[in-house]
């Protein structure tokens, strides 16, 4: 069978909805194809990549190395930071990717890539055999970006960009803060992790503020000119919080020179400020592993073949997620989805010695403008034979006089089904 | 796509290019095939519309429930979708992604099973 016509029986052959039904699944399935499949962090990127291979080839020893227990999701931590949910939310079991697929899970972190034995090396020196690594490693910060902003610093001024403590952190600070009080957000240049997250953060904790402490501001202070949804972003705000919300471009204000972590200030090429809550998210890059084993270039991300998600520097690694180049997709749990699914079916092909199939790949984020109402961006991508790129076919967002609370009912639905997606329950 | 026509395409596409006079730079392009796989592509929808295993659907909220509907029906819906013959609020944009044949083909991945 041609590995199209292969891929359509796969999914729509079998009768029981596609997947776990090994037995039944497994008829579509060539079993050539097997092989030791190492997927490297238990993300939105890394928990669907190894779900997808094994739904596809159940053949297939998946290990999927994590250092946590349990996943925490960044989607969500903002409507925590405002109090509208609790921390316990955001956590995502691997239990059902274990029991259910048959994934090992290795509960550690990966030091670092013996990329010429094909190796991942664990911190405690084990090592895990690969043919194929998939590496989700997220994105890491660049902590020498602000002048006064590094690791320790965030201990007392949070970034909130990973969910975990800082988020709680952040939690603890809008909560204490007193009335008239000033919350301010560094929004920083692109490309980052979830492009309209600043503006969402900042929407929801108007919404806390409007009901709890109404003389209350906040300052966005951006590193860019514009940003991602902003006419329904500023639509909202206007209607929903008057002049609560600030947002001041950095045509406006210049560069961010640099922050003191105890005094709480943050000094622009034009001014300063003395925020109450100082929430700083700073400049990215690429997760250290990624760095450290030579799979980015000067961008500081991972460039690859957006059809496999190969790294050009090596064809057994695929990056995927934040971590990786894949423009005009901006860095989204939705983009890492898609792209992990498109790479899935890259390896599972790769080891059977087939082509990869093309793909389209999708992106879709809600962001949350109060507990009931939301806006979307919206990007269908394909690949472009021409350049060996990704094109934008289509792309869109809420307009500012969208329909947000059909929207927040769709959003909510998107977090429960997008955590079947991604980890099977 | 099979292997054969896989080949013949790439075939083509290469004595094509390899007219232009950008030579160097298209050789280093892997040959992908021409279109993209309808089934693989499918599977991005699944970032909503989730299927788990099994359940069809049952336990899943709304926006799971494609397999409640014929394939001929989320055929049209998209077509309608994207031609501004229906107003949504997502799915207008997603649909303009999409192409006639691919919309067929898709909402069969994803429609009631016979
Ligand atoms: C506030 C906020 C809100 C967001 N909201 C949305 C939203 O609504 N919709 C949306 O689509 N996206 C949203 N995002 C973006 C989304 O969280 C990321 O794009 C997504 O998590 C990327 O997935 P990933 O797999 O690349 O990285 P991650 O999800 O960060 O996963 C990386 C994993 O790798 C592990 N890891 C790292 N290094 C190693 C190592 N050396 N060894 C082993 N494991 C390692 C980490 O522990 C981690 O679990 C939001 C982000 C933020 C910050």
């Amino acid at each position: 069978m041609n590995p199209r016509r292969r891929f359509l029986h796969l999914l729509a052959g079998c009768g029981f909805g596609w997947g776990l039904c090994g037995c039944t699944f497994g008829r579509f399935v060539r079993r050539n194809g097997s092989g030791r499949v190492v997927v490297v962090g238990g993300g939105y990127g890394g928990a669907t990549a190894a779900r997808y291979l094994k739904l596809m080839n159940p053949d297939l020893t998946v290990t999927l190395i994590e250092p946590r227990d349990s996943y925490l999701s960044c989607p969500g931590s903002n409507e925590t930071v405002a109090g509208l949910k609790d921390m316990s939310t955001l956590v995502r079991s691997y239990d059902s990717l274990r029991r259910e697929l048959d994934i090992k899970t290795v509960n550690a972190q990966v030091a670092r890539l013996d990329r010429s034995r094909r190796r991942a090396v664990l911190t405690d020196g084990a090592e895990v055999p690969y043919d194929r690594l998939v590496l989700s490693p997220g994105i890491d910060f660049r902590w020498d970006a602000i002048e006064g902003y590094d690791e320790a610093a965030s201990r007392t001024v949070p970034h909130a960009w990973r969910a975990g403590p800082q988020t709680a952190l952040l939690t603890r600070q809008i909560r204490t803060m007193s009335d008239g009080g000033v919350v301010l957000i560094t929004a920083p240049p692109n490309p980052y992790r979830c492009p309209p997250g600043p503006y969402e953060r900042a929407s929801l904790i108007a919404c806390y503020l409007k009901k709890h402490k109404p003389r209350s501001k906040i300052l966005i202070l951006d590193a860019k000119t514009r940003f991602s949804k902003q006419p329904a972003f500023e639509q909202a705000w206007r209607e929903l919080y008057g002049d609560m919300v600030e947002w001041i471009s950095s045509e406006k204000q210049g560069r961010l020179e640099r922050i003191d972590a105890v005094a709480r200030t943050v000094e622009t090429e034009f001014d300063a400020f003395r925020p109450d809550v100082l929430n700083v998210i700073p400049p990215q890059k690429a997760g250290a592993l990624a760095e450290t084993s030579g799979l980015t270039d000067a961008s500081g991300w991972c460039p690859i073949d957006p059809v496999t998600f190969a790294s050009p520097y090596d064809s057994a690694i695929h990056i995927i997620g934040d971590a990786c180049r894949a423009a005009p997709m901006p860095k989204s749990a939705f983009s890492a989805n898609s792209q992990a699914k498109v790479c899935a079916a890259a390896v599972v092909a790769s080891l059977a010695g087939e082509p990869p199939p093309q793909p389209l790949l999708i992106n879709h984020c809600y962001s949350f403008v109060a507990p009931d109402e939301a806006i979307s961006i919206t990007g269908v991508y394909g690949y472009s034979r021409n350049d060996g790129q990704l094109e934008t076919r289509s792309a869109g967002e809420t307009s500012p006089h969208g329909d947000r609370l059909r929207e927040a009912i769709y959003a909510r639905a998107w977090q429960r089904n997008f955590r079947t997606d991604v980890f099977g329950y | 796509m099979s292997h054969q026509l896989n080949t013949r395409c790439t075939f083509r596409w290469f004595t094509r290019t390899a007219q232009a006079a950008t030579i160097a730079f298209t050789l280093r392009l892997p040959a992908y095939a021409e279109t993209p796989d309808v089934a693989l592509s499918s599977l991005g929808c699944r970032g909503c519309h989730a299927e788990k295993e099994g359940q069809e659907n049952g336990q899943l909220s709304d926006l799971a429930s494609l397999r409640r509907f014929a394939p001929g029906e989320i055929a049209s819906r998209l077509r309608d979708y994207r031609d501004g013959k229906r107003s949504g609020t997502v799915m207008n944009r997603i649909a303009a992604g999409l192409k006639d044949g691919e919309i067929e083909e898709i909402a069969g991945l994803l429609g009631k099973r016979p």
